[in-house]
């Protein structure tokens, strides 16, 4: 049977803040921070702000059809075969998003660590790992992440305690960044940076109660916007806005950059072990949501005889950007600026259509 | 469970084939690190590229670690080698230099980038950007310029202290720590202010000292600052640093001397501590010898008045009394206020014509008071439109600076001495 299990709100919360904030230690930081200049450290909280906005809308979905998922009241209320078609789409943009964040992930490590390996093996085994992890399902993936949270953050928040003597606060000047409106516009398509809390929305079912659903969620935005926030800010008040829209991997930088004498030098190899792990955890949440939904969809009771056809989709995914840049200027803006059109909007139309259909879902499924 | 136990097995045994990164392995003795990498001006446009790496053979010149054989060094030092070809850029000679040596040249343990004077005035934006964008580059490494060639002074850099050289250069480069007399400046410091909006980039000074005191003919100056190769001294060590380099992005416009960089340091908020010799206002052949040490963080006010930038500095110093020549006891206090009436003018006098300098002569905001200036700016369009590089010239600065003696050493009172004339006479 392809059950979710049982989960509490610690475990929600990592497995939401453990994928959201991966984005981190990729060329998101980089990106911002060429968009909006020293404006990025706020430009992100905006994006924060508008998610837990859109995240109202879907709780009150949630609430207005109690025990159900995400994927159910689509169903319900927008018709089963439509209802199929959008749940489909989401399990599409699932498999897009693993396979593009490993692909960045590579891309990276090859640029950093591995040069010589080929592409195609560090992604193999990557699936590999996905793959065992999913097995066990989504219980074993939010333990997971509730293992790897708190060494994760701890090791964020030693990288920047550590360049702490290179701040220069005054590098955020002038501190309107691109102005106002530039700011603005890109926050609000930036927010799909934050999706991810939906994914806990098509397995609402695992918590006990959308109450939980409620608090995990929001206190996940909430961590990752002030973890992004803080993570720009020391950034920036290092490189500027000049030097730090240039590097590939922001934070990985950092941590290289950390010299405090002979012996205390060369930490990367703190940063590389929490990037690893947190890839590892947020390619797996994605495939094995789009797994999830695509059982969902057609009614499949056990979600193993899939785990291969699927792993070789995501390989698919993977593969065929031919280079770098193609990887972060299609894949990586699409899913972080562009996304929200299909995350954000497909709930807020349900939302809408539920409204104007009046469907409401029995209170004796609660 | 036989199968459970199988998959275990060949999970492990795929595991350790794989993930020990077979195709980008690289055994440490596969590798040779230079630890100092020089840039010259070579022949038909082409550069000149030293580079310098421990061989690890120990003390008896045994090859502990296998190094490198005897007869692959072009010039050998006591515990390094050093090496030098010419090629179209850094990386591309790098490479050629692994036609020659055994083993791969690698720059992850580069302490430092080293520039001829000649080549660093004409521009190395361009390398500089090509080692940012390198994999295998420190953040951390140090960029010097050097006066003359880099080659000598790489010949020149060996350990006389201990047989690790690495260890040597790190050392040398913390005594910025001590002595305030040059800067330190890592790698990725030069990258930001090469292509800030904020500031001009800034790089070590260093020269090889040929000084000889029977055959001197520069005149010493007290007060003038040293520049690198001029220090009056005879020691085993023949390089040195000393002051640091300007640069406009990547061109090498002028340098500050030792004193000019301690009052650069100062200004900053970046001088640690260092010995300073003060003429005794009473006896002008008589010096009092201070610890000057940073009390506080430097203050910067930028702002606008009357349509012109103006930035005010205040900086925070300390001072501890480390030798009087004379006999006046500057330890009681209505002394010790004058005496740091004294020492204050002093040394602001410095930091005004070292301000002065970057202004009038080098054109360079070395000091990053546009990052202040910038905080009256909105928007990042507007900050660049105002282009404060080039109005940094006109920019009125007006520096202050606090400073209290703190301390007279181990004496707190010095006792009257004996006048001898008397004392014959009785």
């Amino acid at each position: 049977m392809n059950s979710e299990g049982k989960i509490g709100v610690f475990e929600a919360i990592s497995f939401v803040s453990v994928i959201t904030v991966n984005k981190i230690f990729f060329t998101s930081v980089g990106s911002i921070i060429s968009q909006t200049g020293t404006a990025a450290w706020y430009t992100t909280l905006i994006s924060c702000v508008v998610t837990v906005v859109v995240f109202m809308l879907v709780y009150m979905l949630l609430k207005r059809f109690p025990g159900k998922d995400l994927a159910a009241i689509f169903e319900i209320v927008a018709g089963r075969f439509i209802g199929k078609l959008l749940i489909l789409a989401i399990s599409a943009y699932c498999v897009f998003n693993a396979g593009s964040t490993l692909r960045e992930f590579v891309e990276m490590i090859k640029v950093y660590n591995l040069p010589y390996t080929p592409t195609s093996l560090i992604i193999s085994l990557f699936l590999v790992a996905s793959l065992i992890i999913s097995r066990y399902g989504f219980q074993a993936i939010a333990r997971l992440c509730a293992i790897c949270f708190i060494p994760s953050m701890a090791g964020l928040v030693f990288i920047l305690l550590l360049s702490a003597n290179r701040f220069n606060f005054n590098l955020l000047n002038p501190i309107g960044g691109h102005g106002l409106e530039k700011t603005i516009m890109f926050g609000l398509s930036r927010s799909s940076a934050y999706n991810e809390f939906l994914l806990l929305a098509f397995t609402v079912n695992a918590l006990e109660g959308h109450r939980d659903y409620k608090k995990a969620a929001l206190t996940s935005i909430l961590i990752s916007g002030v973890v992004f926030s803080i993570s720009l800010l020391c950034y920036l008040s290092i490189y500027g806005y000049t030097s730090g829209s240039e590097s590939i991997s922001g934070v990985f930088e950092l941590s290289r950059s950390i010299y405090f004498n002979r012996y205390v030098q060369r930490l990367e190899s703190v940063f590389l072990f929490i990037w690893v792990i947190s890839s590892v955890i947020t390619t797996t949440a994605s495939y094995y949501i789009s797994m999830l939904l695509y059982c969902k969809t057609f009614r499949i009771k056990d979600h193993l005889p899939i785990l291969l056809p699927f792993a070789i989709l995501v390989y698919i995914v993977a593969i065929l950007p031919q280079s770098m840049q193609e990887v972060t200027q299609k894949n990586i803006t699409f899913l972080r600026q562009y996304s929200l059109y299909i995350m954000y909007l497909i709930p807020a139309a349900i939302l809408l259509l539920a409204f104007i259909t009046r469907k409401k879902g029995d209170i004796a499924d609660a | 469970m036989p199968e459970k136990i199988l998959a275990l097995v060949l999970m492990s045994v795929i595991s350790a084939s794989l993930l020990a990164g077979c195709f980008d392995a690289r055994e440490i003795d596969d590798e040779v690190y230079a630890i100092s990498v020089g840039v010259d001006k070579g022949s038909e446009g082409r550069l000149r590229l030293t580079i310098q790496y421990p061989t690890y053979t120990g003390p008896g010149g045994a090859d502990s670690a296998g190094g490198a054989s005897g007869n692959e060094n072009k010039k050998a030092q006591s515990n390094s080698l050093v090496h030098t070809i010419e090629a179209p850029t850094m990386l591309e000679a790098i490479d050629m230099l692994n036609t020659s040596i055994s083993r791969r040249v690698s720059l992850m343990h580069a302490k430092w980038v080293i520039f001829s004077e000649e080549y660093a005035r004409e521009d190395i934006a361009g390398h500089i950007a090509g080692l940012e964008r390198y994999n295998e580059t420190r953040p951390s490494m140090s960029i010097v310029v050097v006066r003359g060639s880099a080659e000598e002074f790489i010949e020149a850099n060996e350990s006389s202290i201990g047989g690790s050289l690495s260890k040597s250069i790190e050392l040398l480069l913390t005594q910025s720590k001590f002595t305030s007399l040059f800067p330190m400046v890592e790698f990725m410091d030069f990258h930001t202010a090469m292509i800030s909006s904020y500031k001009c980039p800034i790089a070590l000074y260093g020269g090889i000292n040929d000084f000889d005191f029977e055959n001197n003919t520069t005149k010493l100056d007290g007060r003038k600052g040293i520049i690198p190769g001029e220090t009056p001294r005879s020691s085993v060590s023949k390089r040195e640093l000393s002051g640091m380099a300007v640069f406009h992005t990547g061109r090498m416009i002028g340098y500050l001397d030792a004193y000019e960089t301690a009052a650069y340091l100062m200004i900053k908020g970046k001088y640690r501590s260092g010995m300073m010799s003060v003429p005794d206002k009473s006896f002008s052949d008589k010096n009092i010898i201070f610890d000057v040490h940073k009390s506080r963080p430097t203050k910067i006010k930028a702002y606008f008045k009357d349509g012109k930038p103006v930035i005010d500095v205040t900086v925070g110093l300390e001072a501890e009394i480390y030798a009087i020549q004379s006999d006046v006891k500057y330890e009681k206090l209505e002394l010790t206020y004058e005496l740091e009436d004294q020492i204050k003018s002093f040394l602001l006098d410095s930091i005004k014509h070292t301000i002065k300098k970057s202004q009038k002569e080098l054109e360079a905001d070395i000091f990053g008071f546009g990052e202040n200036m910038a905080g009256n700016f909105f928007t990042i369009e507007e900050w660049e439109a105002f282009n404060w590089l080039s109005q940094y010239p006109d920019v009125i600065i007006n520096p202050s600076l606090n400073l209290k003696i703190r301390r007279t050493g181990t004496i707190f009172q010095s006792y009257e001495k004996i006048d001898r004339k008397e004392g014959d006479k009785d």
